[in-house]
């Protein structure tokens, strides 16, 4: 069982030195409603933060405070120990510092790919340099004369990307890159965006829904639920030892056993688990890849099957009347089993319920 | 009259911070405000400061008269143009109509014919002693049915201004979801019932809006109406202004027009409904094209008809009383004067408008919660529901007024200065400027300024470097709509020219007002053929877009 206390829900993650980001406390209303509800969030600086929420949960918001275009209604913002904005202090976006790559990418469609790249930098000697550097950076050289609409999508992404960086930002903000590319395409301009932000060696903050974008590019994921910070940790954290049943549930595919508990355990089919202290209902999550067929183990029907080529999936269901599921390699055969023996790969996670909570 | 729109968020515009608008927006545009609240205010400070005389101009029986006259002709000159535009609208977008699209676009020129000189042209060939008459007085027909009074004037004004509502219509209809009449129809609905229970209630927002500018045209026209001999109020005004300044009485007379030309925007915010047909845009697909059968030719008739009544039998009339004239021996001097006239208060009108419409655009477009953004909206548009007239007339008031205030200080420069009648079109026509430039600020992605922002630029900049370019379209076509609508303008041409400055429409209407058809001819032409020019290019180039 691990024996780790729940990271309390919105406790800022504290990094050592001046932080790049520095946010406390953030809440934005639009119409009376809260998009953010006191965001706390550090970022170290060099490192690669991305924020993972569902649509709603405020994530865009809280991009846009950080790079000046709205203003918080309470709460603070800091970069590298620099007040920009809350109790009274405003930095308009102009004089932040702070690149940012839009979901639209936002190309100015009267310029050409290499005067967009220029936009940002004074007029001066450095500049062609500095235009040629960060096209060599983001691979576009070649393009340079192109008219903005004669590019791909992962061109066009890649421009903003190369317009956002050559000002040299002290942080860059990408909100759902990848939201307006092929699904083909994301995986290869996902390894590309990382090499490039690596090289770049910019401190960056991305924006997704999409939690395997997440878990696969960020050096540290803050999940975001109704404009708090739920959890905040690397993805390994976040997938493994999810510090709340919504985080549980709402990274990765979670099965969740809501059973009684009593004198500090909860009695599952798997064998007893110590219970938070004081609960009487617990909520047990597990994945469907952490259950295992084995020679011995608790007992279950199966009652299903899907293949689905990378892998398949049993469904089963125990004596107590749950059911699993089960992800297994695509190599096994299931045609006339109906009973399986299942353990488990690791301990679950146990969650306290409150009995109004159970559904 | 034509790009109106009182804009309405369609949908919620963000804005950058939430706290003031930049000083390079803001202070130009609390200035437009500032000058467009001038002839309103004016008007009411005028009529307040005598209330006797006012309230007994407003009760007397005459004005009752004269306000319910206004209201029928408005009322007649709309359902006729509707009769005309709706089926002239959907047989040039939605049918298989042979020329469609160049009728179409032909469809839209009359807004190039001032209705003065429609209402000239007609008197010149049906009236009681015109072509028609003429040639029918050896065959024994003694007298023409009157071409006089109400049926006259509302069928001419309708044949002139239709294109308010096509235009309007047009875009609606083939913008028109298909997939919603192929429902009704896979509900068993025949072709008129689904017109009539699904297209009909979709072009509602477009009827009340296109309606709206034929009657607020019908309630401010003066031309047409003085012409054809019907009395409606902005006649009535004039005829006073004319026999003197009756300040108090003429303002409050002006003040009733007021009121009837905001219950008809009232009316159109009814009718228009409460609900709005987003319509879920299938986006692909153009909407569908029904075959007409063997009432194709005979439609074609009735259109190319309706085109050689509106468009060639017009041209037809100048071009014939232009030869008359040369032949009698009509001097032409003075009609290229009146030409470069014409060019240059167009022109400056355009320049002013389209200047004064910027920072209220991108208020409206980018700062829709700032709390002073629709109070400088409302007033930008004072010069849509305002007749041409009253404004006018509330500039020389209020010109006159200052002047004998400030005495020296002002010596007189402004009354009669062209900088006064550029600043009546400029206040007239904005909202046509303000239209086109919202709409293509809309079209812009904000987060296009907040990139530049982002990338250092201060918000001057941006207004310079991303704004206005991606704008400029939009920006140009209110330019060409304010030029067009300016060289057709009469009232305040008429009121507040200087002295020796005569531009076409005074020209053309110091003859056609004498019954000189011949001297009204050529300047006529000119003017028709230099509006229908950038009529012409904003049709193309609406469609190109």
């Amino acid at each position: 069982m691990p024996e780790r206390a729940p990271t309390a829900a919105h406790e800022a993650h504290e990094v050592p030195g001046t932080p790049a980001l520095r946010a406390r406390g953030l809440v934005r209303s639009f119409d009376g409603v809260r998009a953010l509800d006191g965001l706390d969030l550090d970022v170290a600086a060099g490192e690669l933060c991305v924020i993972l929420g569902a649509s709603g949960s405020g994530k865009t918001t809280a991009l846009r405070l950080i790079a000046g275009f709205e203003r918080p209604d309470e709460g603070a913002i800091e970069l590298f120990g620099e007040r920009v904005a809350g109790e009274g202090a405003y930095v308009p976006p102009e004089r932040r510092g702070v690149g940012m790559v839009f979901q639209d990418y936002a190309l100015f469609p009267h310029l050409s790919v290499e005067d967009n790249v220029a936009y940002g930098l004074p007029r001066g000697a450095g500049r062609a340099a500095r235009v040629r550097e960060v096209l060599e950076l983001t691979g576009l050289v070649g393009l340079d004369g192109r008219a903005v609409h004669e590019l791909s999508g992962g061109e066009q992404q890649r421009t903003a990307l190369a317009r956002a960086l050559a000002p040299r930002p002290r942080l860059l903000l990408l909100d759902e890159p990848f939201s307006n590319l092929d699904p083909s395409l994301r995986a290869r301009v996902r390894g590309e965006l990382r090499e490039i932000l690596r090289r770049a060696g910019t401190t960056t903050i991305l924006v997704t829904h999409d939690q395997e974008e997440a878990l696969s590019i960020a050096d540290r994921v803050a999940f975001l639920w109704e404009g708090r910070v739920e959890q905040y940790g690397t993805p390994r954290e976040i997938y493994l030892e999810p510090g709340t049943l919504r985080v549980a549930e709402s990274i990765g595919d979670a099965m969740v056993l809501r059973l009684p508990a009593a004198g500090g355990t909860v009695r599952t089919p798997f064998g007893d688990l110590p219970a938070p202290p004081g609960a009487s209902r617990c909520a047990v999550v597990i994945r469907p890849e952490d259950v295992l067929l084995r020679e011995s183990g608790t007992p279950a029907e199966v009652c299903g099957h899907e293949f689905y080529g990378h892998d398949q999936m049993l469904h089963v269901r125990l004596a107590g009347g749950e059911e699993l599921r089960v992800r297994v390699g695509p190599g096994e055969e299931f045609a006339g089993l109906d009973r399986v023996a299942l353990q488990l790969r690791r301990t679950p996670a146990v969650f306290a319920e409150s009995p109004a909570a159970t559904r | 009259m034509t790009a109106r729109m009182i804009a309405l968020p369609v949908r919620r515009a963000p804005l950058i911070g939430h706290g003031w608008p930049p000083a390079v927006i803001l202070l130009p545009a609390l200035l437009v405000g500032a000058l467009c609240a001038i002839p309103p205010v004016y008007l009411l400070v005028r009529a307040g400061q005598s209330p006797e005389a006012a309230w007994e101009a407003v009760a007397a029986s005459s004005t009752l008269g004269l306000a319910l006259r206004t209201a029928a002709f408005a009322a007649g000159a709309t359902a006729v143009a509707t009769a005309i535009a709706l089926p002239l609208a959907w047989l040039t977008t939605r049918t298989d109509l042979p020329g469609r699209r160049v009728l179409g676009i032909l469809a839209a020129l009359p807004l190039a014919v001032p209705s003065y000189i429609a209402a000239m042209l007609a008197v010149s060939a049906f009236g009681p002693t015109g072509l028609l008459q003429d040639a029918l007085a050896p065959l024994g027909v003694e007298r023409l049915p009157s071409i006089y009074g109400y049926p006259g004037a509302t069928l001419v004004l309708a044949l002139f201004t239709y294109p308010y509502l096509l235009l309007t219509l047009r875009p609606a209809l083939l913008g028109l979801d298909p997939r919603l009449e192929e429902t009704s129809r896979g509900l068993g609905s025949g072709r008129w019932t689904t017109f009539r229970r699904v297209v009909l209630p979709q072009l509602r927002p477009s009827l009340a809006a296109g309606g709206l500018l034929v009657a607020l045209y019908a309630i401010s026209d003066f031309g047409a109406v003085a012409l054809l001999r019907y009395d409606t109020l902005t006649r009535a005004l004039f005829v006073r202004y004319e026999s003197g300044f009756d300040f108090s009485g003429a303002s409050a007379l002006a003040l009733v027009l007021i009121s009837i030309a905001f219950a008809l925007i009232a009316i159109e915010l009814w009718a228009r409904g409460e609900r709005r047909y987003h319509g879920t845009r299938g986006g692909s697909r153009p909407a569908s094209v029904a075959p007409l059968g063997r009432w194709r030719w005979p439609a074609f008739g009735l259109v190319s008809g309706l085109l050689a009544l509106v468009l060639a039998l017009p041209l037809t009339l100048l071009g014939y009383w232009l030869v008359r004239g040369l032949a009698a021996g009509e001097a032409l001097h003075g009609v290229g004067a009146a030409m470069l006239d014409s060019l240059t208060a167009s022109g400056l009108a355009a320049l002013v408008a389209a200047g004064a419409a910027i920072p209220v655009a991108v208020l409206s477009a980018r700062h829709r919660r700032f709390a002073l953004t629709q109070p400088i909206e409302l007033l930008s548009h004072s010069g849509f529901a305002l007749p041409g007239l009253v404004v006018a007339l509330a500039l020389v008031f209020a010109a006159l007024h200052g002047e004998s205030f400030a005495g020296g200080l002002f010596g007189g420069w402004l009354y009669q200065s062209l900088g006064l009648l550029v600043a009546a079109y400029a206040l007239l026509f904005l909202p046509q400027a303000l239209g086109a430039t919202r709409a293509s600020l809309l079209q812009i992605s904000p987060s296009m300024e907040e990139a530049a922002s982002g990338l250092g630029r201060r918000p001057w900049q941006v207004l310079g470097s991303i704004t206005l370019p991606l704008a400029s379209r939009g920006i140009a076509v209110g330019m060409a709509l304010v030029f067009l609508t300016t060289m057709k303008e009469l009232p305040a041409t008429l009121i507040l020219s200087p002295i020796g400055f005569q531009p076409l429409a005074a020209q053309v209407w110091g003859a056609a007002s004498e019954a000189f058809f011949a001297r009204a001819a050529l300047p006529a032409l000119l003017l028709v053929l230099l509006s229908a020019l950038p009529l012409a290019l904003l049709t193309l180039w609406r469609r190109d877009a």
